[in-house]
């Protein structure tokens, strides 16, 4: 079965792929346009051209450069090079004498289209539309500048405006285009889960199934083969062996026979409201390392715990839609009277002070909710340094109201 | 013990083989729109520029089978596509482009010694199109290597119509042109398929890695189960009847008859 690719990870990947996919459609066409140069330079014996050439292998250095580290400094560079580039190549092609009617050759056309394809440098889909627009203008702009200066009938071709038409609707497709069955990306996620505890379950219950085979169908043949009467030392050995195994648990492995010593922390911890919080966020794809100590989830009060799964889940969501990141961390730890929850991210971070008023989760789902419960929450972010949320709350504090009516 | 099967990464030597449509299924899923939208480009380029060029048309029949079989190959494109004809096999591969590419030599006979301009041909760009619609469904050596044969077929044809054409510049611009519109696309399209697997390669690693570790906090849970419902099982009528045994001593005939 495969992961579903959750849905906060679907735009930066396609955007990344579709650049992928641009450049090298641009360096093609800057590949032809520089063959085109050549050749025509070789036989026209026109040296100008060769101005067109040097233009087309700067164009294809910053582009090679552009797809390697994708900034706005060298998205700009690019476009400023190849409208400069474009102009030089254009006004050569048109400038020989007697070849080319008018401005619409596909020649014409290839850095041009090169520098239409600079849209998938963006992040997201509506900078790609920019950068591409941006890339369409300052191309036929100096079009029809090199095709009056050549004094060559200036025409609109069709390849860089269906180029550009059809990259802006991909784009835009690959933005704002959510993908059906969006609830089948959890489902899988779910499956996944549920198939590796299958799994784990189906190894444990076949050891158990070839102890009973092993051991008691043994002991219980014997039995049912010995006569009446006083046991036998080989038989009464036997069974009390047989019995110290299956009482025993030696047929698992160290690890799993050191894990049925009772801890019902852990218990406390598969049963809390914070686990299910943190199963719902993975079942989304955000991958959460849990750390510190679980089991103190066992002194909480049911609705504390239920009150600060909510919060904490809250928290996680709010790293999948901005942190810009899909990793997250849980540091759970008791100290005293006080229970606390920390989490934490690598993301983009943020300036709480400039949150807009439309950020309603930290404010409602998590800072209301803890104060209800007489706790506290210290949020450390800024930008690009990623968020840190420390939920606090009394170990054994009253029963909040659902209603909003508890300690304020 | 180890219970793993998810937490083994896929072998980066399997990358070439490898397909957004096998690694992300929702995601080719929601591709699928621009298949069709492809194919209805192909087929109504291929029309128009027949119909505007018609004063080039030598052998119409010839004309007419260069459009049946675009439109055979968008065709294909569009059936093979499809999430319930999922995966996007081989085969079907070859035969788009095999039927692309026939479009285009049936088009250079139909107008043989009477085309004009190389650029407005409406073969070279639908078999780029076409292949670059291929991105989320096939691995990216495949398209690349379907893109330099299909461009190496379109120079072929190309060469020998240097002397009819009506812009006179060296017959290697003329191949420019054409295999241009082939590779410009198709490299494109190899170019997503290929960035496209090796990060869902990366993302579904890490994904895995967690998945283990996620299955790893429930193990005690699932292995107390287990041993409960042994101990249970088992406490029900095998640990009474071999411990009375061995606290009395003796078998008895009831002992005997129980145990069988």
């Amino acid at each position: 079965m495969t992961l579903g690719l959750p849905d906060h990870l679907v735009e930066p990947i396609l955007s990344r792929a579709l650049a992928r996919a641009s450049h090298w459609f641009a360096l093609t066409c800057l590949a032809g346009a520089l063959l085109s140069a050549l050749s025509l330079g070789l036989t026209y014996e026109a040296g100008l051209l060769w101005m067109a050439v040097l233009s087309v292998l700067a164009m294809a250095a910053l582009l090679v450069t552009l797809s390697l580290r994708p900034t706005v400094v060298l998205t700009i560079a690019y476009l400023l090079v190849g409208t400069g580039g474009t102009y030089l190549y254009t006004t050569d092609l048109l400038g020989l004498p007697d070849v080319f009617p008018a401005s619409n050759m596909f020649l014409a056309a290839l850095p041009k289209l090169a520098l239409i394809m600079v849209g998938g440098a963006g992040s997201g889909a509506l900078t790609g539309v920019l950068w591409s627009t941006a890339g369409f203008v300052l191309a036929e702009t100096v079009t029809v500048i090199a095709a009056a200066e050549a004094e060559v009938t200036y025409l609109p071709d069709g390849f860089t405006i269906s180029a550009c038409l059809f990259l802006v609707a991909v784009l835009l497709l690959a933005g704002t285009a959510r993908r059906p069955h969006r609830a089948a990306q959890s489902a899988i996620h779910r499956a996944v889960h549920a198939d590796q505890s299958r799994l784990l379950r189906q190894d444990l219950d076949l050891r158990a199934l070839d102890l009973n085979q092993d051991t008691t169908l043994n002991e219980l043949i014997a039995l049912s083969r010995a006569r009446a009467g006083p046991l036998t030392e080989n038989l009464s050995g036997s069974i009390r062996a047989a019995l110290h195994r299956l009482r025993g648990t030696d047929w698992l492995t160290d690890a799993d026979a050191h894990r049925v010593s009772h801890s019902p922390g852990a218990d406390a911890w598969l049963t809390s409201e914070v686990y299910l919080a943190i199963e719902r966020c993975r079942d989304r794809g955000l991958v959460v390392d849990v750390i510190g100590d679980r089991s103190a989830l066992g002194r909480l009060d049911p609705v504390v715990d239920r009150e600060l799964g909510l919060a904490v889940q809250q928290c996680l969501i709010n790293v999948i839609l901005h942190a810009g990141i899909v990793s997250a961390e849980v540091d759970i730890g008791g100290d005293g009277g006080i229970f606390s929850v920390m989490v934490m991210d690598a993301g983009r971070g943020f300036t709480e002070s400039e949150t807009g008023a439309d950020r309603l989760g930290l404010r409602q789902a998590v800072r209301r909710r803890i104060k209800r419960l007489g706790g506290s929450v210290t949020v450390l972010t800024r930008p690009d340094a990623g968020t840190s949320v420390l939920l606090s709350v009394p170990a054994a504090a009253p029963a909040a109201a659902p209603d909003g009516q508890g300690t304020r | 013990m180890t219970v793993t099967p998810l937490a083994q990464p896929r072998p980066h030597a399997q990358q070439g083989t490898l397909t957004q449509q096998r690694l992300d299924p929702l995601g080719a899923l929601a591709a699928w729109p621009l298949a069709p939208v492809v194919a209805l480009i192909v087929v109504a380029y291929a029309a128009t520029s027949t119909a505007l060029q018609a004063g080039q048309i030598q052998h119409p029949l010839l004309s007419v089978l260069a459009i049946v079989a675009s439109v055979a190959a968008a065709g294909t494109l569009v059936a093979a596509s499809r999430p319930d004809h999922a995966p996007f096999d081989r085969p079907l591969h070859l035969v788009m482009v095999g039927l692309a590419v026939s479009a285009h030599l049936l088009d250079q006979a139909a107008r043989w010694g009477h085309n004009t301009l190389i650029q407005d041909d409406f073969g070279p760009l639908s078999i780029g199109l076409l292949l670059l619609a291929l991105a989320p469904y096939r691995p990216w050596r495949e398209i690349a290597l379907s893109g330099s044969v299909a461009g190496a077929v379109v120079a072929a044809v190309t060469v020998p119509q240097a002397p009819f054409l009506s812009i006179v510049v060296p017959p290697q611009i003329y191949v420019i042109v054409a295999v241009s519109q082939v590779l410009a696309p198709a490299l494109a399209g190899a170019a997503y398929s290929r960035r496209i697997v090796r990060l869902l390669l990366t993302w579904q690693t890490d994904a895995r890695r967690a998945m283990a570790a996620r299955t790893e906090e429930s193990r005690g849970h699932v292995v107390r189960a287990v041993v409960e419902q042994q101990w249970a099982s088992l406490g029900a009528g095998v640990f009474p009847l071999l411990t009375g045994v061995l606290d009395h001593g003796e078998v008895t005939r009831a002992d005997i008859i129980r145990s069988g």
